[in-house]
């Protein structure tokens, strides 16, 4: 573990002084980030209680390539997701896209980034808003994004790449199953043609079965599309599933990344090994 | 946007409650409208002979101690009603809303200002306003719009504010904010579609409660002045016979009663059709009824 | 599915809601001190049955059908029999912890509620127990944890309470609807393995509720698949993972194969893209 933090360490010296080459500057990456909120005061006259959410976490993500973030509830890596997306400020570390600065403010200086990063979050019956229609939320990036031109052919052909009829578009999301919801979510994340795809939990709230079919059309869809992924997830198998590289997190901090092959095989880290031995097994066929 | 507003129109006819609603509210803004072109007398006109006429064919609502004619007297009432109810709650709606907005969307030490500020002034009754209002300018359908309406307006404003807070935190808000959506169109697609069944509710309260006030306000001098006529004034003007012609307050009284019922019940019909998980069941029940016969 | 001497025996058993029968003819029983999982996802009718064998349905559900406990029927019984039974012989866990616990009461008179409820234990003599029965589920500083309120506790804390609250009266079966769903991997575990004890050691028997196939593995011996109302499939737990017969079976297990990383399927290899 000490070794890939050094490794990311001295690979982001690399990158300042190469940044020109294109070729050393990662395609996403987060460096030193770290987001704390204050806690109500325990004592009239003792400072306020800090909680580091997020500390000192530096990852990166190659064009193309596909990230796991583990962790469990109050791990941080919701905030985490906000850091990433440019949703919240951090209080420290920096985000970068193609070696530009993800600084969060007003939404249009951010434009030239979020058609290249959109997201999908894990509960697709509140990630839509309930009163508009499916076209709406599909075409709303678009519109919020400033692409010229008629959005629905776009909205169309988005909704046939996650396997939805394009009428859908009038109706609205409660007629719609939780896999479904979840389609329509993901054709919004694509209908701007992103290069990564950030998933806060995009499977939790699914049927078994029905998260095996989600999980295999972002595996497509990334493969297709040659999109990069961000996966943050509780669960380990959905994380191993699509992800090459894995950061497994806890109480804010990083405590073990790399190739997730390695990690899953030969946890390092005590906590990874017990979250690891953790997860119920199915006995082999 | 014509095609909501008739799917909207639509949904409010579609539900039990939304249509007797809209044929209250109807019947008063066709009085209203009538009073405008006709009126059986002038509702002013004092006739001796007619004293405390009875119910009849001269006088459908009977006549008052001056001879007015009752019948005139609320159809004409009904106008100055309806325009201080609904100017009112305009006022009320654009104060609320726009109060709440504040209350939520600025840096957090503004928006918690405008929040206590909010609290602050709920504790300021609609009463003592219209009494400094009419103190300064003297009674009059304004004083009462206003004081109506920005009282109101505030309770709304503490009402709403939870529920913009609400939307605020729904997922798709944030969504929609990963999408590259700013605060206007966040306020304008998210915040105002979603709490818009709430204000529905709560104007078509205030619509009703206004109708009360503007009464009470005239029958204490700080509304509508003579001679116009208004149901509060109207009311004001009978109260001290009210044991010797009791029938004669039932008019007026009547008109109060069932405008607020018909404000109501409209308001309830609203916020079904405005919503699309409601309006579908709505429009399941009409279905089955229909079966069903 | 059938025990010698059945504790709990359910015979086709029909839930009724608005003209549709969501629990459509469920049978299956459960030996006294026997482990058996009720699987199935999202509205196949695990949870309703429970609720139905327990007498707890919402109102304007239809029964039929028949549940005996010790061979007394439960269905249909007075509300005043039923919770005489409900919380000493019979005795539910909910998959959300902190709904499930009054957030207004202290924890220690939750857990001995039961108590003073069905055994007529005294004020003193539930105190002392809630704090044994806090310490027997592996609650931390039991002496001063059972004067906390629940929201002072962690979500698996919560769920200790719980099962410590249902076991206090030794019931001879407890129902657990998904149990751990809302907690996190590294809980789950303990609070399975914690589950799993007890009821051996109280000879319980155990009625668990998932949609998660790995952890009925893990937890029981036998099992009913449930899809849409209907059991499907019901086995001993292992032959059916091993070689599930009916199709659905089949597929969810494919599906929950899918996420387990270490199986060597020729499928989950190709699936991971490394470009």
């Amino acid at each position: 573990m000490t070794a890939a933090r050094e490794q990311a360490g001295g690979d982001a010296t690399a990158a300042e002084t190469a940044e020109t080459a294109e070729a050393a500057v990662p395609l996403f990456e987060a460096e030193g980030l770290g987001r704390s909120y204050r806690l109500p005061r325990t004592s009239p006259f003792g400072p306020p209680g800090v909680r580091h959410a997020v500390h000192e976490v530096t990852l990166r993500l190659a064009d193309g390539a596909a990230l796991g973030i583990v962790g469990e509830s109050g791990s941080g890596k919701s905030t985490l997701v906000r850091l990433l997306l440019g949703l919240d400020r951090p209080d420290a570390g920096t985000v970068r896209y193609r070696g530009r600065p993800v600084v969060p403010g007003r939404p249009r200086a951010l434009r030239w980034f979020r058609r290249e990063v959109q997201v999908v979050f894990q509960d697709p019956a509140g990630s839509l808003d309930p009163r508009m229609t499916v076209g709406a939320a599909v075409a709303e990036p678009l519109a919020c994004l400033g692409v010229p031109g008629d959005h629905r052919e776009r909205v169309d052909e988005v909704l046939r790449a996650v396997d939805l009829d394009p009428d859908v578009r009038g109706r609205y999301p409660h007629e719609f199953s939780g896999g479904q919801r979840q389609r329509i979510a993901i054709a919004r994340a694509l209908a701007p043609r992103p290069r990564v795809l950030v998933g806060d939990e995009p499977v939790s709230a699914l049927d078994v079965a029905v998260r095996a079919q989600i999980l295999d059309l972002l595996g497509r869809l990334a493969q297709r599309h040659r999109l990069g992924l961000v996966l943050v997830s509780h669960d380990v198998g959905v994380v191993a599933r699509l992800c090459d590289q894995i950061a497994v997190m806890r109480d804010g901090t990083l405590v073990e990344q790399g190739a997730t092959d390695a990690v899953l095989s030969r946890p390092a880290h005590p906590y990874t090994q017990a979250l690891l031995a953790a997860v119920p097994r199915l006995p082999p066929p | 946007m014509t095609g909501s507003v008739r799917a909207l129109a639509r949904g409010v006819w579609g539900s039990r409650s939304g249509r007797l609603g809209a044929v209250l509210s109807g019947l008063v803004v066709v009085a209203a409208a009538v009073s405008l072109v006709w009126t059986p007398y002038d509702p002013t006109r004092v006739d001796p002979a007619a004293s405390w006429a009875p119910v009849g064919t001269a006088h459908w609502f009977g006549a008052d101690r001056l001879g007015r004619d009752l019948f005139s007297q609320v159809l004409v009432g009904a106008r100055t009603t309806l325009a201080v109810a609904v100017a009112a709650t305009a006022i009320a709606a654009v104060v609320g809303v726009g109060l709440a907005l504040l209350a939520t969307l600025p840096p957090r030490l503004v928006a918690e200002g405008v929040a206590h500020l909010v609290d602050v002034l709920l504790a300021f009754p609609v009463l003592l306003l219209a009494m400094v209002l009419a103190a300064v300018y003297g009674g009059s359908r304004w004083t009462a719009i206003v004081a109506i309406g920005v009282g109101a307006g505030i309770g709304l404003g503490r009402v709403t504010r939870g529920e913009v807070r609400r939307v605020l935190g729904a997922d798709y808000v944030l969504a929609a904010r990963a999408a590259g959506a700013g605060t206007g169109r966040i306020v304008r697609r998210h915040v105002l579609p979603n709490i818009a069944p709430t204000v529905w509710v709560q104007l078509s309260l205030i619509l009703g409660l206004s109708v009360l006030t503007e009464a009470a306000l005239s029958y204490l001098g700080f509304g509508t002045p003579p001679p116009t006529p208004s149901w509060g004034r109207t009311l004001a003007e009978l109260q001290p016979y009210l044991t010797l012609r009791p029938l004669t307050l039932l008019w007026p009284g009547l008109a109060v009663v069932l405008t607020v019922l018909g404000f109501n019940l409209l308001g309830d019909g609203l916020r079904e059709a405005g919503d699309p998980r409601l309006r579908e069941r709505a429009v399941e029940r009409s279905a089955e009824r229909a079966g069903q016969t | 599915m059938t025990a010698d001497v059945a504790l709990l025996e359910v015979t086709d058993l029909r839930v009724r809601f608005g003209g549709v029968d969501v629990v459509d003819g469920v049978s299956f029983a459960l030996a006294a001190g026997e482990r058996v999982g009720l699987i199935g996802e999202s509205g196949s009718g695990k949870s309703l049955t429970a609720l139905a064998v327990l007498g707890l349905l919402p109102p304007g559900a239809r029964v039929t059908g028949s549940a005996r406990l010790h061979g007394r029927e439960l269905l249909g019984g007075s509300d005043r029999e039923l919770s005489r039974l409900r919380g000493r012989e019979l005795a539910m866990i909910f998959q959300e912890p902190s709904t499930a616990l009054n957030p207004l009461m202290r924890v220690g008179r939750q857990i001995s509620e039961p108590l003073r409820l069905h055994r007529g234990y005294s004020r003193t003599a539930a105190a002392t127990a809630a704090v044994e029965f806090a310490a027997a589920v592996g609650l931390p500083d039991p002496q001063r944890l059972v004067r906390s309120y629940p929201h002072e506790l962690s979500g698996g804390q919560r769920q200790r309470v719980c099962i410590a609250a249902a076991l206090a009266c030794r019931p001879a079966l407890l129902i657990a609807d998904e149990p751990t769903t809302a907690l996190d991997v590294t809980v789950q575990a303990e609070i399975l393995a914690l589950l799993g004890r007890l009821v051996s050691e109280a000879g319980t028997a155990l009625l668990f509720i998932t949609h998660d196939l790995a952890v009925v593995a893990a937890v029981t011996r036998r099992l009913a698949v449930l899809r849409h109302g209907r059991v499907v499939e019901t086995g001993a737990t292992d032959d059916v993972l091993r070689a599930p017969a009916d199709p659905h079976t089949r597929e969810l297990l494919a599906a929950a194969r899918l996420t387990q990383w270490d199986l060597p399927t020729a499928e989950s290899a190709a699936a991971r893209t490394s470009p």
